[in-house]
């Protein structure tokens, strides 16, 4: 036993195994469902849209951190694998290879290194990209196909006319009846086929719900995350879809299923509204933003004038993390009121 | 049984050390630092050369706040260095006794009934045979019953819930011990004029929960509690079980009429004051990267590096830490021997250590989740980290008490802790 050379240090010793890597890796891992659903929906073209959206995201955050002198972690830390991977699941699969490069580009640039790099960008890289395209190339953007497009275009009437085209496809005879509705639940969870004759249209990622619940169920026993931003954020779209139903009630059931299952709703609810980085700290802090994120999505699908604003609404959020981290801190141990 | 449990706090996956209580050989030289409390050092009774026998004071104070100091070793004094180095990093002086191995006692074991004494004889006993509550802070146990006294607390609560992840000096002391244990319980109630007391004991000690109930009942309720960290700590043992936050900053359990003591010093009390001896030895742990954990009863002047190489350690050891691996202290030196304010020895390897990073803070709030006293420790660390210090306090720098769950469970690896107390000392700075 050598008696010299001991290192002499504050507290804590130890440490937790987690990392920012080992975050961000745990978050593709749970991706990996969503991908291979993906795939099997769209084929090549999903292959195609996620590996341009990850290799253009490594080559460009590369690029950016060196020219803005910046340490390169693109290979270490996984961040920009990470948005790329989400970039990719939100777009439509029909999109051109250079609109993908565009929005990695902006949503990098803009979303993260112009603010300082990882752990200081306000917003989600991701959703900057996305939203650049959005603004700057609709009309590769449009998604009015998926179910949540029929659902916002023509009312609740074709959502009947159209369920029941698709339930001849499934053998769903009523949905009334309790076989029924779980018949259409395990199929709005697994994600609607195309209409015979008509081309699959929707994003990447979001056809699924199913391998995103499978990866939310991974993210929740590592820990990655918390159950506040998803019961907020689910919470305030189903309360939402119940509240301003204005159609039959037999079509309630199916319409929040749409709601909850369909579209960005839980893609959104368990990987991008948690990010991390752009959200609130608290857990107060992260129910109310999840809660408003969902708020503001089922005004702008019940209101307003896009399909599904969802993305806006996590946005817009982010602007207001920290607004909400400055109201809303966890009370003191201890904490005596002072009577000056 | 309903398991109770404070807010926030880590689970590490040290587990406990679950040897039976082995007496350590006492070594040939030991050294009795003159301070082994909190509260002024000691002065030496002793010349160089002289003979003791334990049982022997050696060291004595005229402060209230101070606990008298005996000889844990018959020999002769081979030295009193001035400067001795302390586990906190500073330097107090000290008394170094050669073993005679003859392991006399100057006083003769003299049966008493403390039961049977008043309250102001029994504190007067505990001045005098130097009891403190064993810990970091070991405040001298007069004074600790003397503040419970004049804050007319209603409860007690005796702590078998150790303070650190992996020690197991209360929870093995609560079963092996248990009639000393319950006497001890006894006794503290009767000083102190209270008629509730619990004993809380971790989930994790299913021996104690077999054993104990039917033994306490009728002297004390038993408070089961989650084994997390950093649930022994007084304050938070006190708002778990009896729902009642201290004050903050600094806040004692006395301030809301509590008074927690250790069940290492509950045992401890009632050992010294049955045959009215003083304290020579004291239960630590051993852990981390040795080649056998253990649970030893050590005789109070022990070294450290006998401690280790009993329990067997491999060349290469980066750090020694008395305490344990979220609060303790690291230490520089072997020489520093065992005293009343050391629960554990922690050891750890090159490759165990941790590691801090230049990395942002990517705002998880996951130190906000972990945080006991429900502070933003990443707001407060980032203040301090430009030197907004004023900033840092309008987030309650103060409250933290520095238990290291933030930094423990830090993605980005920053030293949290560091910088807490560097904006503390900072603070301190501004003042004077």
């Amino acid at each position: 036993m050598k008696e010299e050379g001991f290192i002499v240090s504050v507290g804590p010793h130890v440490q937790g195994k987690e990392s920012i890597t080992s975050i961000m890796l745990g978050f593709i891992i749970a991706l990996i469902p969503a991908v291979i659903a993906g795939i099997y929906y769209f084929k090549m073209k999903a292959i195609e849209v996620i590996l341009i959206s990850v290799i253009s995201a490594v080559i460009i955050e590369a690029g950016l951190q060196k020219i803005m002198k910046r340490e390169v972690t693109v290979l270490t830390d996984y961040h920009a694998i990470l948005t790329g991977l989400i970039f990719g699941l939100i777009l439509p699969a029909n999109i051109p290879w250079w609109a993908v490069v565009v929005g990695v580009f902006v949503g990098l640039l803009v979303g993260k290194h112009v603010f300082g790099g990882l752990g200081s960008n306000p917003f989600n890289p991701a959703l900057v990209g996305w939203a650049s395209l959005k603004l700057g190339y609709m009309s590769h953007m449009d998604i009015s196909g998926s179910i949540l497009g029929v659902v916002k275009l023509e009312g609740v009437g074709a959502l009947a006319e159209d369920y029941s085209y698709f339930s001849e496809g499934y053998g769903i005879e009523s949905w009334s009846s309790l076989g029924g509705k779980i018949k259409l639940l395990i199929h709005t969870l697994l994600g609607w086929k195309p209409l015979p004759g008509e081309e699959l249209v929707g994003c990447v990622g979001q056809i699924c719900a199913l391998a995103i619940i499978i990866g939310a169920v991974y993210l929740f026993w590592k820990r990655y995350i918390s159950w506040h931003i998803p019961v907020g954020f689910l919470g305030a779209v189903l309360i939402f879809s119940i509240l301003f139903y204005k159609g039959e009630k037999e079509f309630l059931y199916p319409y929040i299923l749409v709601q909850l299952l369909g579209g960005g709703t839980l893609l959104a609810a368990f990987f991008i509204a948690t990010d991390p980085i752009t959200t609130p700290v608290t857990g107060v802090g992260m129910l109310v933003f999840g809660a408003m994120a969902g708020m503001i999505t089922m005004i702008g699908r019940l209101w307003g004038s896009w399909i599904d604003p969802i993305w806006f609404a996590i946005l817009v959020m982010n602007g207001f993390t920290p607004l909400i981290d400055r109201i809303i801190k966890p009370r003191p141990f201890g904490r005596v009121k002072s009577s000056a | 049984m309903m398991k109770r449990s404070m807010k926030g706090g880590v689970y590490l996956e040290e587990s406990k050390v679950e040897s039976t209580i082995e007496d350590l050989p006492v070594p040939q030289r030991l050294v009795i630092p003159l301070k082994q409390h909190k509260g002024p050092p000691c002065k030496s009774l002793l010349k160089k050369g002289k003979g003791v026998k334990i049982g022997d004071e050696i060291g004595k104070s005229e402060d209230e706040f101070s606990a008298p100091i005996y000889a844990t070793v018959s020999g002769k004094v081979a030295g009193l260095p001035k400067r001795f180095p302390d586990i906190r990093g500073g330097i107090a002086p000290a008394v170094e006794i050669e073993s005679d191995g003859k392991e006399e006692w100057s006083v003769s074991s003299s049966p008493q009934e403390p039961l049977q004494q008043s309250p102001e004889a029994l504190l007067k006993a505990i001045q005098q045979m130097g009891l403190v509550d064993f810990g970091i802070d070991a405040i001298p146990l007069s004074a600790k019953l003397g503040l419970a006294q004049s804050k007319r607390v209603s409860a007690v609560i005796i702590n078998g819930v150790d303070l650190e992840p992996g020690v197991a000096v209360r929870y093995k002391l609560v079963t092996e011990k248990k009639q000393e244990l319950i006497n001890g319980i006894k006794l503290i109630k009767k000083i102190l004029n209270v008629n509730t007391a619990y004993l809380a004991i971790e989930v994790k000690n299913t021996t104690a929960q077999e054993q104990l109930p039917g033994l306490v009942s009728g002297v004390a309720e038993l408070a089961v509690l989650e084994s997390k960290f950093p649930q022994g700590i007084d304050i938070f043992l006190v708002k778990a079980i009896t729902g009642k936050e201290a004050p903050s900053p600094n806040g004692v359990p006395e301030d809301v009429g509590v008074c927690v003591l250790g069940a290492d010093t509950v045992i401890a009390l009632w050992d010294a004051l049955k045959e009215m001896k003083p304290v020579i030895d004291q239960v630590i742990t051993v852990y981390g990267a040795v080649n056998k954990p253990k649970n030893l009863r050590v005789r109070i002047g022990t070294p450290l590096k006998d401690v280790l190489s009993h329990c067997g350690v491999n060349g290469n050891i980066a750090k020694v830490i008395v305490g344990g691996p979220m609060m303790g202290l690291a230490q520089y030196s072997l020489e520093i021997p065992v005293t009343k304010e050391i629960t554990a020895i922690y050891v750890q390897r090159h490759s165990d250590l941790a590691t801090i990073s230049d990395q942002k803070c990517i705002n998880c709030g996951w130190c906000v989740k972990v945080c006991p006293m429900g502070l933003l420790p990443n707001v407060i660390a980032s203040f301090c980290q430009v030197d907004m210090f004023e900033e840092a306090e309008s987030y309650n720098l103060s409250y933290c008490i520095e238990c290291g769950c933030c930094a423990y469970v830090c993605p980005a690896k920053i030293p949290l802790v560091h910088w807490i107390k560097y904006g503390k000392s900072q603070i301190k700075r501004e003042e004077q």
